[in-house]
């Protein structure tokens, strides 16, 4: 910070020796990488290049996509500065808020609100109507710091004093929401627990991928996946960015991106608004692991 | 009954129609043939293709998959069998054939199937079959049998991390897609097999069309005489095509000419009798002389000839003045006289004829020698001669005696003068006597030259001889010797391009002295002598003409007749002396004459006649 704080100095200095008559504000970063997973928005490219567009236009410098699987790499990426701000889901931000102060910056508002449900899905032709009629069965989890593809079923099975290699027959990681849909649709699993965000967005988009699905339960609305900064992003920057987020709605090519999330917009958050999901890792009697087979 | 009908079916069809058949029936078996071979080794090459996708796939699928088995990554290992299930077969359409694909974990269970539903992760996959082969020691191919279903292999290759084995990367391949493709190229070439089969249906009639063309021609024109191809019974009345056709025609053309073939053989034979019955040798030579024919006199007298040379019995060469030969050149009919030996023996003489045979486009081909034995008419024409010159003789002894008596009665008379009154003879009057006795020796002397030359019948001696010379020195010679005061004017007009003829010059200056003597007689009071030589068709010639009394037709008539004559001296031998010489030299006496204006001569000598060896 010191050698950065530093840097900035020596060009403020030589900004105004070189170029007194140019009064204008110069940018505090030169550019900006905006990380994506395929967990949850995968198959949103043509919009997020659209918002990445519309950002450049607007900060006056270069935005770079950052695409990773799974979360555990892009709170790799948060946490060593390689990516300035994010969407991650609601468990690691948790996490990472907790562990090395990752940022709230915009909460995405789906139907009317920053909230969602995690579906318990099943295929369309299957005789189960809940999480208990499961048992022996094969289970496809999206990701292992998702909320609504882990944390949910793994509550809930916690609930029933089960853990999901004693539960399933067998289960699995296929780190993307859309490839828990397909998993169920072709029988690859028997069940599967989504995001709403993304069950009913493909739903709306390509019914096709849904219509074998059924959903059999959903949870209570919990905080929805948000827009993360790291920390350490210069303060004008970071409230330039939740600026234009906020703003979305305001421009006709905001309101296009909004339209094609299919969400309506974004709304600031607090940290304190994921305090349901803090409250369930915290209950987790031990920390989550990522079962291997 | 199909037998039956094809049958007559095939009586009607022409045989251009059948070659046609049986050309488009064998491009179409053997077009089925290939069809069949090329199915056969394109099931096998099908079969080899399907192997070799079978093991290939297995190495991919088992390679790709080793790392996600060895991490439990369901969700990558159930993309990898889906993408070489799906993905791979839009690619290419060989890869239609993977029916599914498998990865098991190290206990046979599931860890990925193409079909999900079915097999369910973690259960226990049977690779029940039999084990058909192993390959690179790694793969093998298993046949699973479906009741119901068609055969599917299993190409089951090993997933290994490291050298352990993590489990197994199966593929199942089916039949179905092998069947379908040997359904639809067997298909394709049945029908490629049949269009050949049309087209060489196509093709094979034009070719035979253009082949049996002449035929087709010779066939309608037959048809165009109705008359003579129903005039007899076809030996297949129901056969309809062309060489039935010509079989009738033939039958009509014996039926009809049959009858003239038998007259024409009769007529040879006749012709033959005729030919073989003539007295006369008859042969054919070509032009190299070969004898072609002979007929039955020809053979008797001289032998078989045929294909041997016209002149192998006489020499090596062909004969001396050969009238064959000479026909051959001439291209006209030459006669000739030739003695010959019989081949039985004998002398004979023979009056051959040579007639050259033409050809349609008039080309000498050959000739026609025709030998007449005229032995009996020489001897007959030799005793006429003998009977005439005696007869000759007869003449010539009363001319003579006439000639000879006159000049002796004088004498006589003289000498009975001069023995009567020897005393009273006055010594002019015994010179008179004397004179007049000298004088009439001297005219018997002449009387009795002139008879014994004509009565020695030399024959010439001949030579080349110039007449340009000859007929120079007699005019030179006669100059000398012309009556004193007769006005005589010689005008000569000699060819200088005169070629040398075969004659015997004493003889020649005998004729030209001769003519121009009766030239100078027949102009008594004088006049002008013309003498001119030159050539014309092979023979040389000269002319004397005169301005003299001429002949009257009588004259002419009389003119060679020995010893007949209208002037007062001379034994009338000088114009037979010159027939004579000149028949011997194969020439010819031309004359005009107007009685008082004069008349001309001209003597014309052959060039060619060979020499006479002295």
């Amino acid at each position: 910070m010191k050698k950065f704080r530093l840097a900035f100095l020596c060009v403020a200095i030589m900004a105004a020796v070189t170029l007194p008559v140019v009064a204008e504000e110069k940018p505090l970063v030169s550019k900006l990488r905006f990380g994506l997973t395929a967990v949850t928005l995968e198959k949103n490219l043509g919009a997020h290049k659209r918002l990445v567009n519309l950002l450049e236009d607007k900060l006056g410098i270069p935005v770079e996509i950052v695409s990773r699987k799974s979360y555990q790499e892009m709170s790799f990426l948060l946490a060593n500065g390689q990516v300035d701000f994010a969407f991650v889901c609601g468990l690691p931000y948790v996490i990472d808020h907790d562990k090395f102060g990752l940022e709230l910056l915009a909460l995405p508002v789906f139907k009317g609100k920053p909230v969602y449900q995690s579906y318990l899905i099943t295929h369309k032709s299957s005789p189960y109507t809940s999480l208990k009629d499961l048992r022996g069965k094969t289970f496809c989890f999206s990701d292992p710091f998702s909320n609504s593809g882990y944390l949910a079923p793994v509550f809930n099975l916690h609930k029933m004093g089960e853990t999901p290699q004693s539960f399933f027959k067998s289960h699995f990681f296929s780190y993307s929401h859309y490839n828990c849909i397909e998993a169920v649709a072709v029988k690859l699993a028997d069940a599967a627990n989504v995001d709403s965000y993304v069950w009913e967005a493909t739903n709306a988009k390509s019914p096709e991928q849904t219509s074998q699905t059924k959903v059999i339960e959903k949870s209570e609305y919990m905080p929805i996946t948000p827009i993360v900064v790291r920390p350490g992003l210069p303060e004008p920057t970071k409230r330039e960015l939740r600026d234009i987020f906020l703003n979305l709605g305001q421009s006709r090519k905001g309101r296009l991106i909004l339209e094609m999330m299919q969400i309506d917009g974004f709304a600031a958050g607090r940290d304190s608004d994921y305090d349901p999901i803090r409250a369930k890792y915290m209950h987790m009697s031990k920390p989550v692991v990522v079962e291997k087979k | 009954m199909i037998f039956h009908g094809l049958r007559s079916l095939e009586k009607r069809l022409s045989v251009g129609t059948k070659i046609n058949i049986l050309l488009a029936m064998s491009i179409f078996i053997s077009s089925l043939a290939l069809t069949y071979l090329s199915y056969q080794s394109g099931i096998s090459a099908l079969e080899s293709q399907l192997r070799l996708l079978g093991v290939k796939s297995a190495k991919e699928l088992a390679t790709r998959s080793a790392p996600y088995l060895s991490k439990g990554d369901t969700w990558e290992l159930f993309k990898s069998v889906q993408e070489m299930t799906e993905t791979r077969n839009e690619q290419t359409i060989f890869f239609s054939s993977i029916e599914y694909a498998a990865i098991l974990d190290a206990n046979d269970r599931v860890a990925a199937h193409s079909e999900p539903g079915k097999f369910p992760l973690l259960t226990q996959f049977d690779l029940h079959g039999t084990l058909i082969a192993q390959t690179d020691s790694e793969v093998s191919v298993w046949s699973e049998i479906k009741p119901g279903e068609e055969e599917v292999y299993h190409f089951t290759a090993p997933v290994t991390m490291g050298r352990e084995k993590i489990g197994w990367a199966v593929i199942g391949i089916s039949e179905k897609w092998l069947m379908e493709k040997i359904r639809e190229s067997r298909e394709k070439m049945l029908f490629l097999s049949l269009a050949m089969a049309s087209a060489a249906t196509i093709i094979g009639y034009y070719i035979s069309r253009r082949l049996l063309r002449p035929l087709k021609t010779l066939s309608d024109k037959i048809s165009e005489l109705p008359e003579l191809v129903g005039a007899t019974r076809s030996p297949f009345p129901e056969m309809k095509d062309e060489i039935t056709r010509f079989m009738e025609f033939y039958d009509a053309i014996l039926g009809r000419y049959g009858h003239i073939y038998r007259e024409l053989t009769v007529e040879k034979e006749k012709l033959n009798n005729i030919l073989n019955g003539i007295h006369a040798g008859m042969i054919v030579v070509d032009r190299k002389m070969n004898v072609t024919w002979q007929n039955k006199i020809h053979n008797i007298w001289f032998g078989e000839s045929i294909g041997r040379h016209c002149f192998d019995e006489t020499g090596k060469s062909t004969c001396l003045n050969c009238p064959v030969e000479e026909s051959f050149a001439t291209e006209r009919i030459v006669t000739c006289e030739s003695g010959r030996k019989l081949a039985g023996g004998g002398d004979r003489a023979f009056s051959i004829v040579a007639a050259p045979l033409h050809d349609a486009e008039n080309r000498v081909i050959g000739a026609l020698e025709l030998s007449l034995d005229i032995t009996h008419q020489v001897a007959l024409k030799e005793d006429l001669k003998r009977k005439e010159r005696l007869a000759l003789m007869g003449q010539m002894a009363a001319g003579m005696a006439h000639e000879i008596r006159n000049p002796l009665n004088a004498l006589i008379t003289a000498m009975q003068i001069v023995a009567q009154d020897s005393g009273k003879v006055t010594a002019e009057q015994s010179g008179r006597l004397l004179s007049i006795i000298n004088k009439e020796t001297a005219r018997l002397n002449a009387t009795l030259n002139d008879f014994l030359s004509f009565a020695q019948s030399k024959s010439p001696r001949k030579m080349l001889c110039d007449l340009n010379i000859l007929l120079s020195e007699t005019v030179e010679l006669l100059k000398h010797h012309r009556k004193d005061g007769q006005p005589l004017e010689i005008v000569s007009e000699f060819d200088t391009s005169l070629p040398g003829a075969p004659l015997d010059h004493d003889m020649m200056r005998q004729i030209m002295w001769n003519l121009l003597m009766n030239a100078i007689q027949s102009m008594p009071g004088g006049g002008m002598i013309k003498v001119a030589t030159g050539t014309m068709d092979g023979h040389v010639y000269f002319r004397v003409k005169d301005t003299g009394t001429g002949m009257t037709v009588e004259e002419m008539e009389n003119l060679f007749i020995p010893f007949y004559t209208k002037k007062s001296g001379g034994l009338g031998l000088g114009m037979a002396i010159v027939r004579r010489i000149v028949d011997q030299h194969n020439g010819a006496i031309t004359m005009t004459s107007d009685a008082g204006k004069g008349s001309e001569f001209c003597i014309a000598l052959p060039v060619s006649h060979e020499l006479e060896m002295t």
